[in-house]
């Protein structure tokens, strides 16, 4: 029902739209620099005391259209630089300004991060160490889901379920359901303790990704325990412009390939985005197909739509976005030979998501934020029996053969930013956040409902210092919130060039809602709900030293090394229940801890762009507390580098994307023939890296093509029974399905 | 501009028109176990059972032809419920998925076996199907049969499904149980020993006493007797392989002193027990010709007492403490080949209580042996091929080994069994089907038997 509301809104805003005439107006236009001579993207462009603004798009042009008249014009980037100067508009006339170069360099203006910020803030300057993955980097990867992009990145590892075709993110030794996944800043829903809504986004809408690691409790409350993906979706520049996209690439599953569907990937996109006197409106469809059926991996036919429409003056912002998503998962079972029926198992996901999304800058000194969005996520199993021979389909009726599981959410966020004064802003807040679910799976038709006031400041002492001090207040319907989640950061700039970041963070993760009424028994599941779990919380440190620019002729450096010690109580995992071992439920165990460090660099050099880090992460032996002589955590190094290589004369991208996963040990208890040991088990180190190829062969139309997983990793060497899923009993663990080959074709039309 | 929102309106549309419908819902179909059946000429009555595929949400009306040779009905036999004009109607009531019916030899009456009466499905009321096998050929003597398909009727409870149920190949029967039925079986051969009851995972410990009402909770340790999901050990369960001389229970003494008591908790599996005040307390005596059971709940002072005569129509002779009574569970020993059901068993080297267990008639003389396909196949197993398979009077043979339950799920198609029964038919068996995976019903297998060679 809620889906044809919005289908009738979205009409009804567009209408408006459509019909406005063409007025007696004129235009503005121009081309914005960086003090290195690159374009400038992203800068606004506003007629100050008037509505009408705009942003550079990646070229560094703007137009905008006005009212005839005498105007001051503002180019402003980060918030700060800002530059002015009188235009004047003529009726019917395009007045071109010569090119604007700001004080602000290429690099300063692509690390623009706005996860945990009051407002888009450089990376420099922001209090929390954030990791960017910028619109290039997803560019030259050719990605075909999110986890194409995140995959080598440093801390992150993916685990696969096979059983269920889901893939879970773990982030810095934290696992998937105590990571917080964003979609510009509003939380994804998920059903269980995978991050699969992750894959469910598509990739073709997402800009740049952020990730912050460590908590972010105070400004995203639950699940912000191990770090958070804010996934920043390409957005309207304002002004007047009509984008048109389309993409279409093919990839094989290792070997495996059939033109446009069957074995492969196949991926089309088109969008259309449309901006006129401050009205947006724009739509992408895709469809992503995989399949890997014949090496195992499932099936996954997906459709991702979603649209936006949006108005914006120069004091205010708004705009309404749905994403849609169907997805279907395909388990096609072998043929029995005996009566030449088949079993398939096919999951079907439906999600809807509405936001709502408001930006109001009053004055100078105080601005809003609000963001309302509603999920309406579903998910069936659905089994059926085929008989090959005569192509008969029945549903089965085994038990849990036939399931649909119903999540909604209803979330609202809004924040004001008040600047006291040059040394002093505040940002208090409130997040409401009501999620329900029903199902034959789920017992009963629980709701959980939180609501939270959240408030940090930031704080300028001296030149050098700057602090940010904060505190969440929730309260739940369900379980016992912690009464306050308190955190602080500073950054203290020790020298022109060298920055340290020191945090504490408390962090907290609400039971969910499945791990709290879940209720699932079949021929080989006996699992249950626990409505009596605790919330998880965490205790957080960690630091880094940021350092830049060492310049030397065309070569810069930039390099940044950071540490972590988190401790986690109350961590909620499965067990057996102590009153019936043949169930499984939900737990509250004491302890976990992770800690490690980091060490990235950056090395440009001309045309070259290399990324070089390491990362050594510890997971807590549990263990431990038995024996004595074990260590305390368990270690896991991991490499990454990133070439890329930009020939300008045939305007080429080749690029390499390459990570190594060290060993990765665990202690863990063993029964054989009725004896428990300890023992020490490992996952093999494996080494991952892609390699793309990426020309622009006219303005409009690029192609890319390459190899991904150059190691032909399929299977890694696992010597524990205990790898993390729920669908596995050890053995070797699947990474990927053996080197692939991509080629894909962009098409990018636009129109200023 | 009239194109961005037709664009925009148009993908939405093809998103949410993306559901697709649902496939329907597998037919409801009747039909008889098999297509002939014997009565033998020993039995006044034999039950006929029509199954449908899942039970009913609606009362089902079924009218079922009486076509005899060389028999009237009303002179040689008559049914029950009784026939008119030939046409026998049954109702299957909502909520059930089964009718049965008896056929009733008359008193007194001489019948050379070459008689016979089929029983023809005519119509079932909707939503049910005719299923393939919509007549039955009863003969009044018993069969040897040639072969067949049966759905083994093992009930509700998929992976645990209530029944056990007994298989005779030679004349197309099978019989359930309910597992929880009983609780001691008793010994019918020569040596005096008591099996507890392995399909319910019941467990046993001993205690050094021989008083019985001097037995108490305080006497053991109650965890002890914990089976399944890790926990227990053989020594609280029978003999996974059926070796009577290594039965749970110690072998009955014609000294009484040396009989203890014994505490079992009578169903388990899950790795916990009942509470202590409904566990049950037993010691057996011998008697010349049979046993002498005593029984109590754990904590009572007074115990009852069941006399148990050995007999020779049966391998064992089982009681109930629920009825406390004698109750009918195996078939006569000549009349079951296989056994199918929910067993405690082992795996890896630690008990495991599951499914799908088969066990043939060892005690009763039934030899098995398993046929991998790559030696010879199904359909080429022959007469000439018998010289060559190894036989065997083992329990287990067939056991869990034709069908998985990890990798690929479902039978096994790569083997088939060759069961000897002991009048010496020799039949070649496979199985079908046994849980969705595989196209089946996890609790209702199916297996396909065809007679290799007659006695």
């Amino acid at each position: 029902m809620f889906k044809y509301i919005s289908i009738v809104l979205f009409y009804l805003l567009i209408i408006p739209a459509t019909l406005s005439a063409q007025n007696e107006t004129g235009s503005l236009q121009g081309t914005i620099l960086t003090s290195d001579g690159k374009p400038a993207q992203g800068v606004s462009v506003q007629l100050l005391n008037s509505p009408y603004g705009a942003s550079t798009q990646q070229n560094g042009k703007y137009l905008l259209k006005a009212k005839p008249g005498n105007y001051t014009v503002q180019y402003k980037a980060l918030g700060s630089v800002s530059h002015q100067e009188e235009v004047t508009i003529s009726a019917g006339k395009v007045s071109t300004r010569p090119d604007v170069v700001l004080e602000v360099t290429s690099v300063q203006l692509k690390d623009v991060v706005v996860t945990g910020q009051y407002a888009p803030q450089s990376l420099k300057n922001s209090v929390y160490m954030v990791r960017n993955i910028t619109a290039e980097q997803i560019r030259l990867r050719n990605p075909a889901k999110v986890q194409d992009v995140l995959v080598d990145q440093l801390g992150i590892r993916f685990t696969n379920d096979l059983t269920l075709g889901t893939s879970d993110i773990t982030l810095m030794g934290v696992s998937g359901q105590r990571v917080k996944i964003l979609l510009d800043g509003v939380p994804l829903l998920d059903r269980g303790d995978t991050r699969e809504s992750l894959n469910q986004v598509d990739i073709n809408t997402i800009d740049h990704i952020e990730l912050v690691e460590g908590p972010m409790s105070v400004s995203y409350g639950s699940d912000a325990l191990g770090g958070v993906i804010n996934l920043i979706t390409k957005k309207g520049t304002g002004g007047e412009s009509l984008r048109a996209t389309a993409r279409i690439q093919e990839e094989t599953a290792g070997k495996q390939y059939k033109a446009f569907d069957g074995s492969g990937i196949h991926m089309e996109n088109v969008g259309l985005n449309w901006e006129h006197k401050g009205w947006q409106l724009s739509g992408n469809f895709t469809r992503n197909n995989f399949d890997g059926a014949r090496l195992g991996w499932m099936p996954k036919d997906q459709y991702l739509g979603n649209g936006v429409v949006g108005y914006r003056t120069n004091k205010w912002h708004v705009w309404y976005r749905l994403d849609g998503t169907d997805e279907t998962l395909r388990n096609d079972g072998p043929v029995n030979v005996e009566t030449n029926v088949r079993i398939d198992q096919h999951f079907l996901t439906n999600r809807w998501m509405h936001q709502l999304q408001g930006e109001w800058q009053l004055n100078d000194k105080l601005s809003f934020n609000g963001a309302a969005s509603y999920t309406d996520y579903s998910r069936r199993t659905q089994t059926s029996s085929l008989n090959v021979l005569t192509g008969d389909r029945r549903l089965t009726l085994g038990p849990g053969e036939q399931d649909k599981a119903v999540f909604d959410t209803k979330f609202f966020r809004g924040t004001a930013q008040y600047k006291v004064s040059d040394k002093v802003s505040l940002q208090p807040g409130f997040e409401v956040n009501l999620t329900g679910s029903s199902g034959a799976r789920i017992l009963g038709t629980p709701a959980i409902n939180d609501y939270a006031f959240f408030i940090s400041s930031e704080i300028l002492v001296g030149r050098a210092l700057s602090l940010r001090p904060g505190a969440r207040f929730t309260k739940n319907s369900v379980y016992d919130a912690p009464p306050v989640i308190p955190s602080l950061n500073a950054k203290i700039k020790l020298t022109s060039d060298l920055d340290l970041r020191l945090a504490y963070a408390r962090g907290y993760r609400s039971p969910a809602l499945r791990e709290l009424y879940f209720n699932f028994f079949d021929a080989s599941h006996s699992i249950r709900g626990n409505e009596n779990l605790k919330a998880e919380h965490s205790n957080s440190f960690n630091g880094s030293f940021a350092w830049r620019a060492i310049t030397i002729g065309d070569v810069s450096i930039r390099s940044t090394a950071g540490g972590f010690y988190n401790q986690f109580d109350n961590l909620i995992t499965t067990g057996y229940d102590p009153a019936d071992p043949s169930v499984m439920t939900y737990i509250n165990i004491d302890k976990y801890k992770t800690t490690g460090g980091t060490f990235e660099n950056t090395i440009s050099y001309r045309n070259l762009d290399a990324k070089i880090g390491f990362s050594y992460t510890g997971v807590y032996n549990r263990l431990q507390e038995d024996d004595n002589s074990l260590p305390g955590f368990t270690w896991y190094p991991e490499v990454n580098s990133n070439l890329m290589y930009h020939f300008k004369g045939i305007k080429t991208d080749v690029s390499l994307f390459y990570k190594y996963n060290g060993k990765l040990p665990a202690y863990e208890l063993r029964t054989v023939e009725g004896v428990t040991s300890i023992h020490l088990a490992q996952r093999a180190a494996f080494h991952t890296a892609d390699l793309t190829v990426n020309k622009f062969i006219s303005r409009n139309i690029s192609i890319g093509g390459g190899v991904r997983n150059l190691f032909n990793v399929t299977y890694v060497n696992n010597t524990s029974t205990d790898v993390g899923g729920a669908h596995s009993t050890g053995g070797p663990v699947p990474i990927w399905y053996g080197r692939s080959y991509f080629l894909g074709l962009t098409f990018q039309y636009s129109k200023y | 501009m009239k194109k961005v929102s037709y664009y925009l309106f148009g993908f939405i549309l093809l998103t949410a028109a993306c559901k697709k419908s649902d496939p329907a819902l597998p037919d409801n179909q009747l039909a008889f176990t098999a297509a002939t059946q014997g009565l033998a000429s020993t039995d006044a009555s034999i039950d006929i059972t029509l199954n449908l595929g899942r039970a009913t949400d609606v009362a089902v009306p079924v009218a079922i032809e009486l076509q005899s040779a060389g028999v009237t009905y009303g002179t040689e036999f008559t049914t029950v419920p009784a026939a008119a004009s030939n046409t026998l109607n049954l109702t299957i009531p909502a909520g059930s998925s089964s009718a049965t019916f008896k056929v009733v030899k008359k008193d007194g009456v001489f019948l050379n076996g070459t008689e016979s009466v089929s029983f023809v499905i005519k119509s079932a009321g909707s939503p049910v199907v005719l299923g393939s096998t919509n007549t039955l050929k009863l003969s009044f003597s018993s069969i040897v049969s040639t072969g067949s398909e049966l759905t083994l009727q093992g009930g509700e409870g998929a992976s645990a499904a209530v029944n056990s149920v007994y298989v005779d190949l030679s004349a197309n029967a099978q019989s359930s149980v309910k597992r929880i039925s009983w609780d001691l079986g008793f010994y019918n051969g020569d040596d005096f020993r008591v099996i507890l009851n392995n399909t319910s995972a019941a467990s046993v410990v001993a205690v050094d006493k021989t008083d019985i009402n001097a037995v108490s909770a305080s006497d053991i340790t109650i965890t002890d007797l914990e089976l399944g999901f890790g926990k227990g050990t053989f020594n609280i369960f029978d003999d996974v392989t059926g070796d009577l001389t290594k039965t749970a229970i110690a072998q009955v003494s014609a000294t009484d002193a040396s009989n203890k008591v014994y505490v079992i908790n009578r169903v388990g599996g899950s790795g916990t027990t009942a509470a202590p005040a409904d566990l049950v307390k037993v010691r057996v005596l011998r008697t010349t010709n049979g046993y002498t059971l005593q029984y109590a709940n754990l904590n009572e002072t007074t115990f009852k007492t069941l006399t148990v005569t050995k007999s020779t129509a049966t391998n064992f002779n089982y009681i109930s403490f629920e009825t406390n009574a004698p109750v009918t569970v195996e078939p006569a020993k000549d009349r079951w080949d296989i056994v199918w059901g929910y067993s405690a068993y082992f795996t890896t080297g630690i008990p495991y209580v599951f499914s799908d267990l088969v066990f043939t008639n060892y005690l009763g003389g039934t030899q098995s042996a398993e046929v991998l396909t790559t030696t010879v196949s199904y359909d080429a197993y022959a007469e000439a091929n018998i010289a060559t398979t190894t036989f065997n009077n083992t329990r287990n043979t067939i056991g869990a080994n034709w069908r998985a339950t990890t990798g690929t799920v479902g039978v096994k198609t790569d083997r088939f069994y060759v069961v000897k029964d002991s009048a010496g038919n020799v039949y070649k068996l496979k199985f079908i089907s046994f849980t969705t995976q595989d196209g089946g019903t996890r609790g209702y297998p199916k297996i396909q038997y065809a007679l290799v060679k007659k006695a």
